[in-house]
């Protein structure tokens, strides 16, 4: 009976940590009550009559029980030959012989059962949403919804997406994060890119339309500096520089409106008519720093949500920094006379910065003190000679029994860069520069230098200082 | 050879078996001082009709104790020192021509030594394997055959053997086959101090006393007789069976120390040898049947000679006597094959 125990408790164990197990997955997947999960205890009468089968069918023999109560009270053979032999005399002479103790060492296996008991029980009383929580289903979106609705917002509030598109955007991103599931991601992560895509797409019209305007702004606010600064232009001059500011102010009316509001209506209507008043004009470089101040803000915070490339963020910091009004005053003091329409359109279009239409070569040089060469030496250095250089360029044509005979043919080393180097396939990789080279570079570099138009070195100087 | 007899034994047949085998071993122990577990063991192997192989050291009473056991046993007996140009004839016999009266020659086999009840082969393994070898018909079949005719060797035929374990230089190793001929191997150690004493004491010249008390020559027979009848129960047997294939290291019940030392286990000699030797172990415990307590006392001396053991046992002085302890340690007797948890007390 106790091997029968002693087994039962084996496999009784493995039982119940099957069956915790089971319950566990069924009450969290299927939400079966612990009521009909109780029907699994069956199966611990089931291992038993097995187990007790499988023991009544290993039981020992009547030999193998006659030869272990022999052994165990020491008879020497007498109890297992008494089927062939009266061995009664000699039994006789000898103490009745004791019935061997089983004992079973139950400790660690009772222990284990007891756990797996402990273990299967709580599986029928855990509560059910630990088990829901632990296989739950849900995709983890939340971060990426969180980024586009704040996307949404920041482009709601920067009023550079309707009312209506942006209350569509977010009862969208709404719908994914609350449908998602871990079985189908794909499906939620392609509508989280199509959002993606729809907001940035439309985050980045905005911007490259904002990012023009704000060009336009800039140039404008240069010009109307220039024009408040300066009572010496010409005054042809002046009505075409009054034309491109009146043509550029056209372009950023919609956004002009951002313009200091007390003035607005008055200064459109002069705007339009072309007809702006001394003050008006005097006001006009500070409001349009300000709407150009306004601008950049909303790049950046459109650069900071990620919106935009960071190529546009950089010019959107850099376009708020203008040179000072006392620089222009001084240069058009100097100029102004003699500043043709050219000239004040390159000024406008920030000269030396380049630009995207004429690029920078179109930038004024500025030219410093040339570089000395005083206490510059040449330092000598032996060059190979051109057969053995062109060793490692050389293609081996074929190998010779004996060592090959000199080439006759080949000229001595002569001068000259291009010396040996093949007619019409030469490469430069081949070319040899010689050391009597040298003469010819250091006459180059101590040639007189050639007589240009001075040039007023201040000039640029007073531009840079006022950019600085 | 005696003829198998079913007979059931009595009591009163073990207990006059008895009689006999206790006064030849007071005898043998009154002669050859502080040996009694060794005569128990020489007096089964004899009993078993087995050949004995002695080992020890020089002077440790190895030939006495064979020379003794012939006169108590009234046998005959002969002596051959085993020397490396010892030839095969010199122990299994010749042919001669003779004469004879009428004045005709014809060959005539000169018997040799072997031609006795005990052959006392001292220091056997100085002999060439040629000479040894002249020795395994004899040992097996009891007959020596010589050109073409086969002659029996009395009967009963012993072979007591002695071998010394140092000085092994110019010496030959006995062949495993041979060595499996011998039922038992057993150590002849040396005498304790008080043993010593009292030989010293009481002989002069280390001279045994005469024996006073022999077993007639069918009184041995009544004994193999009895020995015949011991009943050996199948589960003992089964237990023997398993010990002997216990010692093979691919075997399923080998042990650890097996597995390790071990390269070649005992045969079915062996298996054989046990389930005698533990018959004869029986009779002199007044017992009709074997125990396993008979088959644990024969283990070591019927096996120690038969493990063939690796280098490595070399290596970590591992002998085939603490392999032999440790299976018998291990190997449950029963074989119920209980989970290691059930204990039986």
């Amino acid at each position: 009976m106790r091997l029968v125990l002693q087994r039962f408790c084996v496999w009784g164990s493995g039982y119940l940590l099957v069956w915790g197990g089971a319950n566990l997955m069924l009450r969290a997947a299927l939400d079966i009550s612990p009521g009909l999960l109780l029907n699994g205890l069956a199966g611990l009468f089931l291992i038993f009559f097995t187990v007790l089968l499988t023991e009544w069918r290993h039981m020992p023999d009547r030999i193998a029980l006659t030869a272990l109560l022999d052994q165990y009270n020491h008879l020497g053979g007498l109890l297992m030959a008494a089927d062939k032999l009266d061995t009664s005399s000699w039994l006789a002479k000898l103490k009745t012989p004791l019935c061997p103790q089983v004992e079973w060492r139950a400790r660690r296996k009772g222990a284990i059962c007891l756990l797996m008991t402990v273990f299967s029980t709580v599986t029928l009383f855990t509560p059910y949403y630990l088990n829901s929580q632990a296989f739950s289903n849900k995709l983890e979106i939340g971060a990426t919804v969180q980024k586009l609705h704040e996307q949404v917002t920041i482009l709601k509030e920067e009023t550079l997406l309707k009312p209506d598109d942006a209350k569509h955007l977010e009862e969208q991103l709404e719908q994914v994060s609350q449908t998602a599931q871990g079985r189908n991601p794909a499906r939620a992560y392609e509508t989280l890119d199509h959002l993606n895509e729809q907001i940035n797409g439309e985050a980045g019209k905005n911007v490259r339309d904002l990012s023009a305007k704000m060009a336009t702004v800039d140039h404008a606010e240069t010009l109307a500096r220039l024009l408040a600064n300066t009572e010496d232009l010409k005054p042809a001059i002046r009505t075409q520089a009054m034309q491109a500011l009146t043509r550029m102010l056209q372009e950023i009316s919609g956004d002009a409106a951002n313009l200091a509001s007390a003035k607005n209506v008055k200064l459109m209507t002069a705007i339009r008519n072309g007809a702006m008043t001394p003050e008006q004009m005097a006001a006009l470089p500070s409001d349009l720093k300000s709407l150009r101040m306004k601008m950049a803000a909303k790049l950046k915070r459109l650069q900071a949500s990620g919106m935009t490339t960071a190529q546009l963020g950089d010019v959107s910091s850099s376009s708020a920094a203008k040179p000072e009004d006392s620089g222009l005053k001084a240069f058009l003091k100097a100029n102004a006379e003699n500043l043709t329409m050219a000239d004040i359109s390159a000024l406008c279009q920030n000269p030396g910065r380049g630009g995207v239409d004429r690029g920078r070569g179109d930038a004024i040089m500025t030219w410093k003190a040339p570089t000395s060469d005083k206490g510059a030496r040449f330092r000598d250095v032996t060059t190979p000679l051109a057969g053995v250089a062109g060793i490692e360029e050389s293609q081996p044509l074929g190998v010779t029994l004996a060592a090959p005979p000199p080439d006759q043919a080949l000229p001595l080393i002569k001068s000259g860069a291009l010396n040996e180097a093949a007619a019409g396939g030469g490469s430069a990789l081949i070319h040899q520069v010689r050391p009597r080279h040298k003469g010819a570079v250091r006459r180059y570099f101590n040639r007189a230098p050639k007589e240009t138009k001075p040039v007023r070195p201040d000039f640029f100087d007073e531009i840079w200082s006022g950019w600085s | 050879m005696t003829a198998i007899n079913d007979t059931p034994l009595t009591s009163a047949e073990i207990e006059s078996a008895n009689r006999q085998t206790v006064k030849l071993l007071a005898e043998l122990d009154r002669i050859v001082l502080g040996q009694k577990e060794l005569h128990r063991m020489v007096l089964v192997t004899l009993l078993s009709r087995g050949h004995l192989l002695l080992e020890g050291l020089p002077g440790v009473g190895k030939t006495l104790l064979v020379k003794t056991l012939s006169e108590l046993l009234e046998l005959t007996w002969q002596r051959v020192q085993f020397t490396p140009d010892l030839m095969p004839g010199d122990i299994l016999g010749y042919h001669i021509l003779q004469e004879t009266e009428q004045g005709q020659r014809k060959m005539v086999f000169q018997k040799g030594p072997v031609f006795t009840n005990l052959l006392l082969a001292d220091e056997i393994n100085r002999a060439t394997p040629k000479t040894q070898s002249a020795l395994l018909e004899a040992m097996q079949e009891q007959t020596v055959s010589l050109l073409g005719q086969t002659r029996k060797l009395p009967f009963p035929f012993f072979v007591l053997a002695t071998q010394n374990p140092i000085e092994l230089e110019g010496t030959y190793p006995l062949p495993e086959a041979q060595i499996d001929r011998f039922l038992c191997k057993l150590n002849v150690v040396s005498q304790d101090p008080d043993i010593l004493t009292q030989i010293i004491a009481t002989r002069r010249r280390g001279e045994p006393p005469a024996p006073e008390q022999r077993l007639p020559a069918n009184a041995l027979n009544t004994l193999f007789d009895l020995m015949n009848r011991i009943i050996l129960p199948t589960p003992v047997a089964y237990y023997t069976a398993r010990m002997v294939s216990a010692t093979h290291p691919d075997a399923d019940e080998a042990t650890r120390m097996v597995r390790d030392y071990v390269t070649f286990g005992a045969s079915p000699r062996a298996a054989i040898g046990m389930a005698e030797t533990s018959r004869a172990y029986a009779l002199l415990d007044s017992r009709p049947s074997v125990g396993f307590e008979d088959i644990k006392a024969v283990a070591r001396h019927v096996l120690n000679h038969r493990l063939i053991l690796n280098h490595k046992a070399r290596i970590d002085q591992i002998n085939a006597d603490i392999i032999v302890a440790d299976l018998l340690n291990t190997l449950d007797e029963t074989g119920l094959k209980l989970p290691d948890d059930i204990t039986i007390r």
